[in-house]
């Protein structure tokens, strides 16, 4: 079973939020001083899930792709550390200032150019932006049949079984190769690289495609070709004030707060 | 860099003298007192007994026999023991130290070090005589073995010399020496007979091993006087018995005897006599073949010990180019190490000493040696039958249980806390921290495989060079409101104060920073911060088994220092995190480190000395306990500056846990713990938690952040039904010393 | 030709809570654009549905009824709902940010040509623009988006507008839209209910929510006793979750559900920013954390700093007597 999966470098998530600081003139997010950018961890599970289809078929391959800037490899490399086989990057000027659709398209053109597989996976959403709809644009521009926020992914002869988190429970749905999959954090945590496929993978060539190798003309994708505007970026300010409920005893206190509760009609 | 880590604690452990000096050499004993016997009766005017000897080979024919089978004996033996060698090469050929230095030489390196444990660790069983019982059985026994042997000798020697020494008083003094040392014998035999069976400990489990050795000792001990009973009933007690009076245990025994007729005696004596040599034989091969090795092998793992710091970890050069990471197989492991599972003799100090096994959790650092020591026997043989027959190492055990993770559960590798309580405690020197570290390097770096929390702080060091996930802080928020108040490294000063991890990201640890600082800037000390730029030195990816994670993090740093003028040998780096200062000091040179390390208390005993900070301040009356810290103290051998310094400040009284300095209890967060989800019956910072409150100290007093962070867990659940007011309280010593030594508002 | 086509969803009661507040933003946002505000309802058995989309703010609705329409499927839906906006071409398609809308709303706008805004927290109309705010980076930013091009595809975070008083005087127009037997790529096949029973999280009107720092799953039972008391939903922060001490399906975060009740009581709850991304549009916060410091004081309205487990019996009876 040969799968795709679609990666994006991000700030650490992580970042402590004193360290968290936003440039809102350049509407940018500064990068935490000491603090590398990751992949983003719900793709991390997506190449997880992507290797675990291919252990479960037998054969295959793993590939990645990513589209971003020149830190964007590390994504592929840590990728290809966890065992992925091949790392494309679409890596373009033209690229810059993109937005959610503009990703989609120029992913769509590059899974169309290495050959559509037999499963496409991308994370739920990218934890910078966390927006959410790469994985679905990309299967409509594909006409794949696409499941979204998924814990669980089965290979099932042919088919793929999986289940998807809704607001209530959970929902089994099969879906026929190929098709579009997003794994959300529920599918688990994804394995830590060995040291030796590290080094592999640090050895191994990553292929760059450009919009020209893609087929695109400069004006399709970027921040030319976006359809989403940002008007501004910033961050957002606590203003409340708590109220601390003091007394000597946990009954004190506990009393304390319900009468508080009541003062304020929140009870 | 040198070790310039300036206390007269610290060099103790270079130069192998770690003993307090209070206990008595265990060789004098056996050396002094046959001598000092004969002496005393061959001087005794007094006693007539000119001419008083017994004849060799007495009612004995065919002894020649005897002469035959001691080189059967002896090749039995050795055998034996090139047998089990064949294992022990299977290793890689690396005794001690560097692994770079791929050689059997650095066996011999430092080699006064050796030997001078050889003949006090392992001649003088210096370490077993830490425990009163086990150390006088031991003594009983091992100093009856000696003279017995001796007493055996030299009888053989006097025969067959022209000239007779074992006659008259010396003979008299020579026999009642052979009594008094086989009744010793007996004496350290019923002993450990009741060790076994009275006093078992939890992690003791006594084995066939145990039963033929002490069985065999003892029947010879016993057969031994039965043949002198008979040989003075026969022979002496008639004649010459105030002859007899000098062999007091042989004279019970021949008065026991005294109904049966001299021809049956004669008859008697003679089959004793060949059980009793015959059994001697037998008994002296389990040398090559049990535990009873220890008398050779213990010793020998004395002298083959590393030299340098408990607390250091080898290093893997060339990482990138290595075929395995970590010990997998047997094979992966040194000959050192292989040689050492034999080594063990089952005593259990190893688990009675270590943390996690006091808590009740899944490690047995006894248990992992002796598990290995059975796979090495089960599988090892048929590794190296496979070597001798030319097959490929592995052939035919593909179905063996894996040694890591199957002999060896992950559980118990994670549960280690690197304290070294286990190695302090080894009385054959066994180095179980480097073997169990060697264990995690596998599943960490070759398979990946740990817990979540591992995996999770191994995340947080790649990508944000600090151990702290999910901290809410950056590098500098320690400084807020002080930044002014901070100097910025220049490369001028003298000192570096290395803030470290914890330091900067935990908030308790916060403060700990800022006393430091406001005790330098009191004492005037010329020292300078790297702000923001520092990362981690890479000690938890060590600890945690990630090798290579911890060489890329060391090369980063060193590269900073490099920069900044801090690797220099003019420099020293403060530390006030004694895992910081254990990875400096005795890791970073094979890093390429030349500067040289402090850790706070040092400093701060050094500049309380010198009178630079006078600790004034009256505080409240308290008393205090310290708790030691593996890294700071165990590890390092730093156990004095920090005590003289709480020593010194007004109204404190220094009391002690009872398990303080070299057998300090770990807190629990050693070894990477500190970042790990415990499992077991109780957590350790509790155990340690309740020592400290028994003492009836109001206050704990340590020199390391861990420690603090597990002190202050701890007494939240020892002490949840304390007010707060009368919990105990958890205090850096330098925390202390600023309250006594800075004046408000500086 | 209405302005803006709300997409609802609804359930054996009727339209769904965040349909009515997506027609109440809707009537809001038109009265600036201009326009009307149409609903269009996709399931099955939507007769009472329709008949309150009017009261709540719709001009019209549309109906498309059918039993293969029961339960949202991609394939279904999505040719559906293409017609609806193909037919009453708004130039603003709001949808909630519910499982059904997460799923649909990026491929309906791709479908359509344009683009689609997720979980928006605040919406204000900007000439013919919707200037969508929306929370980034794990909730430690806000952008301010708009979609460029037609129809502006907009999904938004439940509880975050409000509905309209219902005006039983108004009606909308009924529009029944044909429906094609659909053809299903991805088929639902089963459905399983998440372990934990009770109210459902996003429905509750006070949660009461418990992390890591409670030290183990055993006191999920004291939680849901006090939530009990207070008939109150039980939340759980993604590391309780991850621990396996409560099922995911309850976790409140970035990644779980996101929940904005009047009272959210935070037990033993740090407050990283993945948390607060869940849970900072509560009304109200209680804290009770036994460290002073913790980062969910200074998102709170009341704290206690205590530890939970002396607090909570406490706790439990006073609201006990309180409430009775």
């Amino acid at each position: 079973m040969d799968v795709i999966v679609c990666v994006k470098q991000i700030p650490d998530p992580e970042t402590p939020a004193a360290a968290f600081k936003v440039d809102e003139g350049a509407m940018q997010v500064l990068p935490a001083q000491g603090i590398s950018p990751v992949i983003s961890p719900f793709d991390a599970q997506a190449v997880e899930a992507a290797l675990r289809i291919k252990d479960a078929s037998g054969d295959g391959t793993v590939n990645v792709v990513s589209l971003g800037p020149d830190s964007a490899r590390d994504a592929i490399k840590h990728s290809l550390a966890m065992g992925a086989d091949e790392g494309y990057h679409l890596k373009d000027d033209a690229f810059e200032g993109g937005d959610a659709w503009t990703t989609a398209l120029a992913l769509s053109k590059a899974i169309r150019h290495l050959g559509v597989p037999d499963v496409l996976i991308f994370g739920r959403q990218a934890a910078d932006w966390d927006q959410g709809t790469v994985g679905s644009i990309v299967a409509e521009l594909l006409d794949l049949p696409s499941a979204t926020v998924l814990r669980a992914v089965e290979l099932n002869g042919d088919s793929i079984t999986v289940s998807r988190v809704v607001a209530d429970g959970f929902e089994n749905i099969e879906l026929p190769t190929p098709c579009v999959l997003t794994i959300s954090n529920e599918f688990g945590d994804p394995r830590y690289p060995q040291l030796r496929q590290i080094m592999q993978a640090a050895r191994k060539q990553v292929t760059e495609l450009t919009a020209a190798d893609l087929g695109l003309a400069a004006s399709e994708v970027g921040a030319a070709g976006s359809r989403v505007q940002m008007h501004a970026l910033f961050q957002p300010t606590s203003d409340v004030e708590v109220e601390i409920i003091e007394g000597d005893t946990p009954e004190e206190k506990a009393s304390g707060l319900v009468n508080a509760l009541r003062e304020a009609k929140i009870l | 860099m040198t070790k310039a880590a300036v206390t007269s604690d610290s060099d103790k452990r270079r130069t192998g003298t770690t003993s307090t000096g209070k206990r008595v050499s265990a060789l004098a004993i056996p050396a002094w007192l046959p001598l000092g016997g004969i002496l005393l009766v061959s001087g005794a005017e007094t006693v007539r007994v000119t001419g008083a000897h017994r004849e060799l080979f007495f009612n004995i024919d065919h002894f020649w026999v005897l002469y035959m089978l001691l080189p059967f004996v002896i090749g039995i033996i050795i055998y034996g023991l090139i047998r089990r060698s064949r294992v022990w090469r299977l290793g890689r050929p690396i005794i001690s130290g560097q692994l770079s230095r791929d050689s059997l030489r650095s066996a011999f390196d430092d080699l006064p070090v050796r030997l001078g444990r050889l003949v006090k660790g392992g001649g003088g069983t210096e370490r077993v005589l830490r425990d009163p019982y086990s150390g006088v059985m031991h003594l009983c026994i091992m100093t009856s073995m000696i003279v017995l042997f001796l007493v055996t000798a030299l009888l053989a020697i006097d025969d067959y010399i022209p000239v007779d020494i074992l006659v008259g008083p010396r003979y008299l003094g020579y026999s009642l020496v052979a009594d008094i040392f086989g009744l010793v014998g007996i004496i350290g035999v019923a002993m450990a007979v009741a060790h076994r069976w009275v006093r078992p400990r939890t992690a003791w489990l006594p084995t066939w091993e145990d039963w033929l050795i002490l069985g065999g000792l003892g029947m010879l001990l016993i057969t031994g006087f039965i043949v002198e009973g008979l040989r003075i009933h026969t022979s002496e007690i008639d004649v010459h018995p105030e002859w007899s009076y000098w062999s007091p245990v042989g004279y019970v025994v021949a008065l026991i005897f005294s109904g049966v007729k001299v021809s049956a005696a004669l008859d008697i004596h003679t089959t004793f006599w060949w059980i009793h040599m015959i059994g001697a034989l037998s008994w002296i091969t389990l040398l090559g073949y049990s535990k009873l090795n220890h008398l050779v092998l213990a010793p020998a793992n004395a002298f083959l010990k590393r030299t340098s710091a408990p607390g250091k970890l080898d290093m893997i050069e060339n990482i990138e180019e290595q075929e395995h990471f970590g010990v997998a197989q047997l094979e992966h492991f040194s000959m050192k190490q292989l040689f050492e599972l034999d080594v063990c003799v089952r005593c259990g100090r190893c688990t009675d000493n270590c943390p996690a096994d006091i808590a009740g959790q899944p490690l047995s650092p006894m248990h992992i040696i002796q598990d290995l020591k059975s796979y090495a026997t089960a599988v090892g043989e048929r590794k190296v039958a496979n070597l001798v027959q030319g097959n490929d190492l592995n052939f035919g055990l593909d179905d063996e249980t894996p040694m890591v993770g199957g002999v060896v559960r992950d559980e118990s590798l994670w549960a280690c806390r690197t304290c070294g309580a286990c190695v302090e405690a080894c009385p054959v020197f066994i180095e179980h921290v480097p073997t169990i570290v060697d264990m995690r390097r596998s599943l960490v770096m070759e398979e990946a495989r740990m817990p979540d929390t591992v995996q999770g702080t191994l995340e947080t060091l790649e990508r944000q060079g600090h151990p702290w996930r999910g901290t809410p802080y950056t590098r500098e928020s320690w400084m807020e409101g002080i930044e002014d108040q901070v100097p910025d490294w220049t490369g001028e000063q003298d000192y570096l104060y290395f803030v470290g991890c914890t330091g900067a990201f935990v908030d308790r640890a916060q403060e700990i920073t800022r006393s430091v600082v406001s005790l330098l800037r009191a004492a005037d000390v010329s020292f300078g911060v790297i702000k923001g730029m520092e990362s981690c030195n890479g000690d938890p990816a060590r600890r945690l088994g990630h090798e290579y994670l911890y060489q890329i993090l060391a090369e980063g740093l060193i590269e900073l220092f490099n920069e900044t003028g801090v690797n220099d040998e003019q420099k020293t780096v403060i530390t006030h995190c004694p895992h910081c200062f254990n990875t400096f000091l005795n890791e970073y040179p094979d890093m390429g480190a030349k500067f040289q390390v402090i850790h706070h208390t040092q400093l701060l005993e050094q500049l309380v000395d010198a009178g630079r900070l006078v600790p004034s301040h009256d505080g409240p009356e308290q008393t205090i306990t310290y708790h030691d810290s593996c890294y700071l103290g165990r590890h390092n051998d730093i156990f004095e500056a920090p005590r003289r310094i709480l020593e010194q400040v007004p109204n404190v009284t220094l009391i002690e846990m009872p398990r303080n300095r070299e057998q300090g209890l770990c807190c629990g967060a050693g070894g990477g713990n500190m970042w790990m989800e415990e499992q077991g019956k109780s957590r350790v910072n509790e155990v340690r938690v309740e020592e400290a409150v028994a003492t009836g100290a109001e206050s704990a007093c340590t020199a390391c952040p861990f420690c603090i962070q597990m002190f202050d867990s701890g007494i939240g659940t020892v002490q949840l039904d304390v007010e707060d007011e009368d919990k105990l309280k958890v205090l850096d010593v330098a925390e202390l010393l600023q309250a006594a030594a800075v004046a408000d508002g500086e | 030709m209405a302005s803006i086509l709300v997409i609802g969803e609804t359930d054996d009661a009727g339209l769904t809570a965040p349909t009515l507040e997506l027609l109440g933003a809707a009537s809001r946002l038109s009265a600036d654009l201009g326009g009307g505000v149409a609903l269009a309802l996709i399931g099955s058995g939507l007769a009472d549905a329709a008949a309150a989309a009017g009261p709540a703010g719709a001009d019209s609705v549309y109906t498309a009824d059918a039993d293969s329409l029961a339960s949202y499927q991609t394939d279904s839906y999505l040719p559906v709902a293409q017609g609806i906006v193909e037919r009453d071409s708004p130039s603003v398609v709001l949808m909630s940010q519910s499982s059904m809308g997460r799923d649909l709303a990026p491929r309906l706008a791709t479908r359509l040509g344009s683009a689609a805004i997720m979980d928006s927290l605040g919406l204000e109309v900007d000439g013919d623009r919707i200037k969508a705010t929306r929370s980034c980076y794990g909730g430690n930013a806000r952008q301010v988006v708009t979609v460029q091009t037609d129809p502006q595809v907009i999904t938004v975070r439940p509880k975050s507008q409000d509905p309209l008083e219902a005006d039983s005087s108004r009606s909308a127009e009924v529009i029944s839209v044909d429906v094609a037997e659909p053809t299903l790529r991805a088929r639902t096949t089963g459905k399983e209910q998440a372990e934990a029973d009770g109210i459902r999280l996003e429905d509750a009107e006070i949660v009461v929510s418990g992390g890591r720092g409670l030290g183990g799953p055993e006191a999920f039972s004291d939680l849901e006793r006090l939530a009990g008391v207070l008939t109150a939903a039980v939340g759980s922060s993604r590391a309780a979750c991850d621990l396996g001490w409560y099922p995911p399906s309850q976790q409140v975060g970035l990644t779980g559900t996101v929940v904005s009740p009047t009272l959210y009581v935070a037990i033993a709850i740090s407050g990283a920013s993945q948390h607060m991304a869940g849970c900072g549009g509560s009304k109200n916060i209680v804290a009770i954390n036994k460290d002073p410091d913790a980062p969910i004081f200074s998102f709170s309205r009341f704290g206690i700093v205590d530890d939970y487990k002396k607090v909570l019996p406490a706790l439990e009876s006073a609201f006990a007597e309180a409430l009775d």
